[in-house]
């Protein structure tokens, strides 16, 4: 298949015209925010394509790139989790091993071929999904600590850390974290085409290689997010920065 | 204050971000016996009970001025042992908190964390046993301790901390959320602990005080001439003097209830 640029503009030009009128008629607020997230859309993709084109030409620089990736996915999520700097090494942990054992176990079997153009895609989705499942667990795990602060201050009272007390959280919080990709998973095909899958049809694969990349990207994604959320609910504090130290003013001083 | 104090208070401010709870607390707290604290709500006199063992360190915002010593030691000295002074200190909410898990799992929590795994069985018995739940549950202890009724995971609350051999028991309205029936059974179940440990106990059910307590603190909420209120300990002493012959107006307005 290929991809003309002015037809392209074409067409993201009508159908942005197109979006923009029904939200007019229908008297929808947030037109300006649609328009400012489909620029930076725009913007962001244009960089992210001119980027990758380089490092697939450099290939060395994937590392790096990956490296970065990383990075910001952890500040990313330990942002949303709301965590100190601790807690960031734990976040940054959580999803570097687990995008790491899904990209060796693909790269190991050979699914997909060792060289920049299969594992940089297959890698920054790992990571991607590493980082909803970090952020999804690790909320909900302090979610479900404050809610139960009676159940915490039981295993707390009978001189359990902090830690060992939100071992008893991080079970349940973890598994809420997974049903996502799970349902994702289990509905593939049936309730929408998943990215990677309509990605190789417009490519020009056929549906056989198509769904074998979607499969390994699925499941790949099944244990990314695993390791993400056990590691994450067990490396960061079960408590918000601040709480549960010392409240006393002269030590404090 | 005297040496045979388990916990000295003195001059015990604690406050919620900008809102005191109660102001200038200064008092000894005795070895064995059951000291009760009484007074109206929002007198602080459950702040001033979880700061015992330092359980207000898990309230956001929270700041102790004064000193609180436990056994002789600065319970917020940089170099106190949080996890043993919470093992040597057991709590028991208003509202039970048995753990999803059984109930032997529930009393060997304790035990298990602080690495006693050596006779478990026995200690879960005895635990049991000394809390008064041992004939009920022991037909089957892997049992869920969450289908308990509440007077029941109340006492398997106990039992959890008496699994850790404590020397104090604090207790917050222990049987406010049980029925009369319930209540009964954990109020003799404190009066035989006192004998053995050291029980601080909140309520407010000033019958139970009289009924259980062998010194009574009256803690009264006070305003600032800027309208805001907090609690201040107005009398403290041995029951039966607090009762029937209180010094201050207040204790005296305050117990004619009972």
């Amino acid at each position: 298949m290929t991809v003309e640029p002015l037809r392209t503009g074409i067409a993201l030009a009508a159908l942005l015209v197109c979006a923009l009128a029904v939200m007019t008629l229908g008297g929808l607020g947030y037109r300006r925010e649609m328009l400012v997230s489909a620029a930076r859309a725009l913007v962001q993709l244009v960089i992210v394509a001119l980027l990758i084109a380089w490092i697939f030409t450099h290939p060395q620089a994937a590392a790096l790139y990956l490296g970065i990736m990383v990075v910001v996915a952890a500040y990313t999520s330990n942002r949303r989790i709301g965590g100190d700097r601790r807690d960031f090494v734990g976040v940054l942990l959580a999803i570097l091993l687990g995008a790491s054992a899904t990209v060796l176990i693909v790269t190991v079997t050979g699914a997909l071929p060792f060289d920049a153009q299969s594992l940089l895609p297959f890698s920054a989705q790992m990571i991607g999904g590493a980082m909803t499942t970090a952020s999804l667990a690790g909320v909900r795990f302090r979610d479900d600590v404050n809610d139960q602060m009676t159940t915490f201050q039981g295993y707390v009272g009978l001189g359990a850390s902090y830690r060992q007390a939100g071992r008893e959280f991080a079970k349940r919080a973890s598994e809420k974290a997974l049903f996502p990709t799970m349902d994702q998973t289990k509905s593939a095909g049936l309730v929408t085409l998943p990215g990677a899958f309509v990605g190789m049809l417009l490519g020009g694969a056929t549906p056989l290689q198509a769904a074998q990349v979607q499969l390994i990207v699925l499941v790949g994604l099944l244990l990314v997010q695993a390791i993400s959320a056990l590691l994450t609910t067990r490396l960061i504090s079960p408590l918000p920065p601040g709480l549960g130290r010392s409240i006393s003013a002269t030590v404090q001083a | 204050m005297s040496h045979a104090d388990v916990f000295e208070l003195d001059d015990v401010s604690i406050s919620y971000g900008p809102v005191l709870a109660v102001k200038g607390i200064s008092m000894g707290i005795p070895h064995q016996g059951i000291t009760a604290l009484i007074g109206p709500s929002g007198c602080g006199k459950s702040t001033l009970l979880m700061s015992l063992n330092r359980l207000t360190d898990l309230v956001p915002d929270a700041r102790l001025e004064g000193t609180i010593a436990f056994d002789g030691a600065d319970i917020h000295a940089p170099n106190a042992d949080l996890v043993e002074l919470r093992r040597r200190i057991g709590v028991v909410f208003q509202k039970p908190n048995a753990f999803p898990k059984s109930i032997y799992d529930n009393v060997a929590y304790g035990p298990r964390i602080h690495g006693r795994t050596v006779d478990l069985d026995e200690v879960v018995e005895l635990s049991l046993v000394r809390a008064g739940l041992w004939d009920e549950v022991k037909g089957d202890l892997r049992r869920s301790a969450t289908a308990l009724s509440g007077g029941q995971q109340q006492r398997l609350v106990v039992a959890r901390c008496l699994a850790l051999d404590p020397e104090v028991i604090l207790m917050d309205e222990p049987t406010a959320s049980l029925d009369p029936v319930a209540s009964a059974t954990i109020e003799e179940l404190i009066a035989h602990l006192a004998t053995d440990y050291t029980v601080v106990l909140v309520t407010h059910d000033l019958q139970q005080a009289a009924r259980l307590a062998d010194r009574t603190a009256f803690l009264a909420v006070e305003f600032d001439p800027d309208g805001a209120r907090h609690g201040v300990l107005v009398e403290y002493g041995p029951t039966h003097d607090v009762f029937e012959n209180p010094v201050d107006a207040r204790t005296a307005e305050y117990v004619a209830r009972a």
